[in-house]
């Protein structure tokens, strides 16, 4: 299959879910828009890899999502945690992601004389997300946000990596490091529901 | 039947078994004490070769397994780190249920050691990050206990691991580059700060160290002191890999004054804070980052005709430290499970009922800091006079960071003692604590007088880096 056409639509997408990622107050939003963000990424995966390998980083996301969709549910209070975000604190976001995505597109074209595997959209690609995914490190301290700005970082990274790296090992190693990240994360999640005797 | 089979798979296997029977916590600390005891002890005696002969039955055995095309390898001179994790896994294991450290700890940690001997294990070692990742991951559900609240240092711990990874596999790809083209100094730049900065993340080097403080902090004191034992020491061996895999890196004069002066700065820093502190989990933290600078140092002063006799400090350094961590870590469990802190202010007095504790607490915090007679002082003297050959300055400011931690342990011993009222000395330790502190104690008196006995077995270690040590 070929992606070079929907490689930039997918650059927008990227950016797209990595800022709502950063806004969203409502976790089944989260939810969901990580797994569109995952989509992003298996176009980008699939400018370098095969169709039916860079399917594997679309699943290990999406299972990853669905673990703290469910961790999510099980809590008391319908998974609320957090209080929703201010329109301050909205505008803040929106502004830094700006000035965070501006940055990263103006650093995309320089890592190609680094890595002359890498093509544009995915250097595009890779350097949004993982900006975008460590500003969100930056402004959180809660278990969700930390796991969906992991993930987002992760991506980003595997973007690039996919162009440099193909071994199969290593798919299923980072596979097993994001649907891990997920399980942690479902696990920081319920844990201070769990009772002590477990 | 191959040597990855008998140390990944199987105690990964057990880990998993554990996990089933967490219930029963004495009986699942038993069994994998037993475990590692028995992989240690195979790791010691099992003869290295093509058949291993099992009563009448002759079974071909080999050195290596194939997982996706690539090799996960324990050959024979992998043989002492395996014993060293294996017989370190034993040792907490045995008494975790003294140290309340959660039903998790055991399996969990078995799993973390069955990680950590792959990452060891696999060819290419670069992807030994990843799975050092997953010994990460492995590690935060017993760091977070049920019931407790999530923290900020596991967060941070969990954030800053993560980070290093891509940093490690991306200098990884661009070392090859290096290969082909020696020359181009920008590049070389490039790795060596991708590099550095992975290392920086995984290691808690200096500003990226907060979290080891504040995990502490939160965490039960011995299941911390696990992981800081194990995972910075596997984190280590990645780094020697490069060293030993890439000549160019190795005959750089800057990669090792890197290596020296990070681990300087790490002393200087945590010593300094030692000093300052008022909270003995905190000073546990602080004696652990400068463990890690120590370790940096000696890696800095491997080079030349030094390599064979630092990379052998370095590998002897691992058992005493692990012997005081492990009686530090416990006595604070001890104490910790007898006071809503240990903040100085909640522990005032707590030496006068529970003698045995405060006291392995004082001996494992002198021990780490290098006190004459105990188990770390010979490694610490070595390493002070190549030091001090190499960079006097460098010797001098180290020394400044082991006074601080040396202050530090005598604040705490003020601290333990000292008290409003004058309340009778008693001993009121459980027998189990007591005997493990005891022969913890007498294992650091005893490695401190005959320090031969640990050099002699350390001897071997370097051998695994060909490279390094021709």
């Amino acid at each position: 299959m070929n992606f070079e056409t929907l490689a930039l639509p997918a650059v927008f997408v990227v950016y797209i879910a990595a800022v709502l990622l950063l806004i969203s107050s409502d976790w089944r939003l989260s939810i969901a828009v990580l797994a569109l963000q995952y989509a992003g990424i298996v176009i980008l995966v699939g400018l370098s890899w095969p169709l039916e390998k860079a399917v594997v980083k679309m699943l290990a996301g999406w299972m990853a999502g669905a673990v703290l969709g469910l961790a999510l549910i099980s809590l008391p209070g319908g998974g609320r945690t957090e209080d929703r975000l201010q329109l301050s604190s909205v505008l803040f976001r929106l502004l830094g992601a700006a000035l965070v995505g501006f940055v990263a597109f103006s650093w995309g074209p320089t890592i190609i004389p680094w890595m002359p595997k890498v093509a544009l959209e995915q250097a595009y690609g890779g350097m949004v997300l993982i900006a975008l995914g460590l500003f969100h490190l930056g402004l959180t301290s809660q278990p969700l946000r930390v796991c969906l700005g992991l993930l987002t970082v992760l991506g980003g990274f595997e973007i690039l990596y996919a162009a440099v790296e193909s071994s199969a090992l290593v798919t299923g190693l980072l596979a097993s490091v994001s649907l891990g990240l997920a399980l942690v994360g479902a696990y920081l999640l319920t844990v201070p529901t769990q009772e002590e005797a477990q | 039947m191959n040597s990855p089979i008998i140390w990944i798979l199987f105690p990964g296997l057990l880990s998993a078994g554990l996990y089933i029977l967490r219930k029963w916590e004495r009986l699942v600390a038993i069994l994998a004490t037993l475990t590692a005891l028995s992989l240690a002890a195979l790791a010691w005696w099992m003869p290295v070769r093509e058949q291993l002969f099992v009563g009448t039955w002759i079974l071909p055995f080999s050195d290596t397994l194939s997982i996706f095309g690539r090799r996960f390898t324990l050959e024979a001179v992998d043989r002492p780190a395996l014993i060293v994790l294996y017989l370190t896994a034993a040792l907490w294991f045995g008494a975790s249920p003294v140290a309340r450290t959660g039903k998790l700890f055991v399996p969990l940690g078995l799993g973390m050691v069955a990680l950590l001997t792959a990452a060891i294990a696999v060819e290419p070692f670069l992807y030994a990050a990843l799975l050092i990742e997953m010994a990460v991951l492995v590690s935060i559900p017993f760091l977070t206990l049920p019931g407790g609240r999530v923290g900020q240092g596991v967060l941070r711990y969990l954030t800053f691991q993560t980070l290093g990874i891509p940093f490690i596999l991306f200098t990884g790809w661009m070392l090859t580059g290096v290969g082909t083209a020696p020359g181009d100094q920008g590049l070389v730049l490039r790795v060596m700060v991708t590099l550095g900065l992975g290392f920086a993340f995984l290691l808690a080097v200096f500003p990226f160290h907060s979290w080891i403080p504040m995990l502490i902090q939160e965490s039960n004191p011995y299941s911390a002191a696990f992981v800081f034992l194990l995972l910075p020491g596997s984190i280590m061996l990645l780094g020697l890999g490069f060293l030993n895999n890439f000549a160019w890196m190795r005959t750089m004069p800057g990669t090792y004054l890197l290596f020296r002066s990070a681990g300087v700065l790490m002393v200087v820093t945590a010593g300094l804070w030692a000093a300052f502190q008022r909270h003995l989990g905190r000073m546990l933290a602080y004696a652990l980052i400068l463990e890690i600078g120590l370790a940096f140092i000696t890696i800095g002063l491997a080079q030349g005709t030094q390599t064979g006799t630092f990379l052998m400090i370095f590998f002897a350094a691992v058992v005493p430290r692990g012997l005081a961590l492990g009686v530090w870590a416990l006595a604070l469990s001890a104490l910790r499970s007898q006071t809503t802190g240990l903040n100085f202010s909640q522990v005032q007095g707590l030496a006068r009922r529970f003698p045995i504790a405060a006291g392995s607490l004082i001996l494992a915090h002198f021990s780490l800091a290098g006190l004459p007679l105990l188990a770390s002082f010979p490694i610490r003297l070595a390493l002070l006079v190549g030091l001090i050959l190499a960079s006097p300055p460098s010797a001098v400011w180290v020394l400044v960071g082991i006074v601080g931690l040396l202050i530090g342990g005598f604040r705490s011993l003020a601290g333990l003692i000292a008290g409003t009222d004058e309340a009778r000395w008693q001993v009121t330790e459980s027998r189990f604590l007591i005997g493990y502190l005891i022969i913890g104690v007498l294992g650091l008196l005893i490695m401190g007088l005959f320090p031969q006995w640990f050099l002699s077995f350390s001897a071997s270690m370097p051998r695994a880096f060909e490279q390094l040590v021709p």
